[in-house]
């Protein structure tokens, strides 16, 4: 009975679908001690690019045998050039960035190669029914709530050394959460952020595996 | 007996819900450039060292927000990565090149219910005095900066409002970090004070 409890609770989950596109400009490599830096866009004032994403992401990557700079210790390592209102937005700005001497010298010390900003968030849409509780002895909840969950990111990857953009890749999700009441709400949540991450994080680390060199780089 | 302790516990719950008060605390991190050399001075005012938001309008939660000491840690902290000698003064005037006084001249905040929005916001305008070693003011202008939290879920507005002003105190400082040398009246005392090959280290052109 106990070996059927997890796999019960595992398939209470709502529904979502992932789908990435990868645009690749050049080719990516990382050689023996470069590393990654995966930054969330904040600048914007209706949205923010979510922390545990690129957490999500940078662990992800970790997993795969990247050597990716968590976000916070970078943000903090290199404060204040990379602060929402302070922060690059295209690759000339981050390569006037880099004539700061103690900027390029620390960029040096962690062997930095590739930048990804990772720009767009996951919203709830829409959502119908209602659930009402009464909070007195004996009470619960009844009803039946559904909502829509949809992501949206694009992520777009520099290249430190070359200054050029490495590629773009844009990830996109759907899902669906309910929860329906009787007595006990049961929450079935669909995991429309970690859907987003594992495709995404899959489509990144894929994207610094050795390939045939291209020469069609561009400079945005 | 048990439907009393239950009302007792629900108004103990609305009374909580209707005050609030935290310390708030300074994460800024040491700043990644390079220092200038010069000797400020910082003269923190009583009003900046006491610095403590209290909730007047009714319809709020009565906030009392203690902020002083965080916002001289954020200010001594950027100074101290911005000059190569940094020293606290008790007046505009003293054994320094040039002295800064800060005030916070306003603090405004949001919670997600009054904005429907999914996130805290706080902005917050600084007014800010450069004075010379004699006393003479060289500059007075102010600075605004914002923070917001990146979502709402699982927070409680006390923890909600507390990292919206760390983001804000952390945007504070690089303001002062990025925009110092910008200030028209700042920039021009520092062409005349500081020579070419200072402000090209900097990566400031003359």
């Amino acid at each position: 009975m106990k070996q059927l409890i997890l796999p019960f609770f595992m398939l209470l989950s709502g529904c979502s679908s992932v789908t990435i596109d990868e645009f690749r400009h050049s080719s990516a490599s990382l050689h023996q001690g470069e590393s990654i830096v995966i930054l969330g866009r904040r600048h914007a004032n209706n949205y923010e690019t979510e922390p545990s994403l690129i957490n999500c992401l940078q662990e992800s990557m970790t997993k795969q045998g990247l050597n990716v700079i968590p976000e916070q210790q970078f943000l903090d390592e290199f404060y204040p050039f990379f602060e929402p209102r302070t922060a690059p937005l295209n690759l000339p700005g981050m390569n006037r960035l880099q004539s700061q001497e103690r900027l390029a010298s620390r960029m040096q010390q962690h062997k930095l190669r590739y930048l990804i900003w990772v720009d767009g968030n996951t919203e709830t849409t829409s959502s119908v029914g209602s659930i009402s509780c009464a909070l007195v002895p004996g009470g619960g909840c009844l009803g039946f709530g559904s909502w829509d969950e949809e992501a949206g990111y694009e992520s777009i990857i520099w290249d430190l050394k070359r200054e050029v953009v490495a590629g773009r890749i844009h990830a996109s999700a759907k899902g669906t959460s309910y929860m329906p009441a009787v007595v006990v709400p049961i929450p079935l949540l669909a995991q429309v952020e970690t859907e987003t991450c594992r495709g995404l994080g899959k489509q990144l680390t894929e994207f610094f595996k050795p390939q045939g060199e291209t020469n069609n780089a561009v400079q945005n | 007996m048990q439907s009393r302790l239950l009302c007792i516990l629900m108004l103990s719950l609305l009374l909580c819900s209707c005050s609030g008060s935290f310390k708030v605390k300074s994460q800024v991190p040491t700043p990644l450039i390079q220092p200038m050399p010069l000797t400020v001075g910082t003269y923190y005012p009583k009003e900046l060292r006491q610095y403590r938001y209290e909730e007047s309008n009714e319809a709020r939660k009565e906030w009392k927000i203690e902020q002083g000491d965080a916002q001289m840690q954020m200010f001594s902290q950027v100074l101290a990565g911005m000059f190569e000698n940094v020293v606290d003064l008790n007046q505009q005037q003293g054994a320094a090149d040039l002295i800064l006084t800060p005030r916070v001249e306003e603090f405004q905040y949001t919670v997600p219910r009054e904005t429907r929005s999914n996130i805290y916001e706080v902005w917050f305008k600084y007014h800010l005095q450069l004075h010379e070693g004699s006393g003479r003011l060289v500059a007075d202008w102010f600075m605004t900066s914002y923070g917001k939290t990146p979502t709402a879920f699982a927070t409680s507005d006390a923890g909600g409002l507390d990292l919206a002003i760390q983001m804000a105190l952390r945007d504070s400082g690089a303001k002062l970090l990025m925009d110092f040398s910008r200030v028209p009246e700042i920039r021009q005392w520092m062409e005349q004070n500081l020579n070419k090959s200072t402000l090209a280290i900097r990566g400031e052109q003359p």
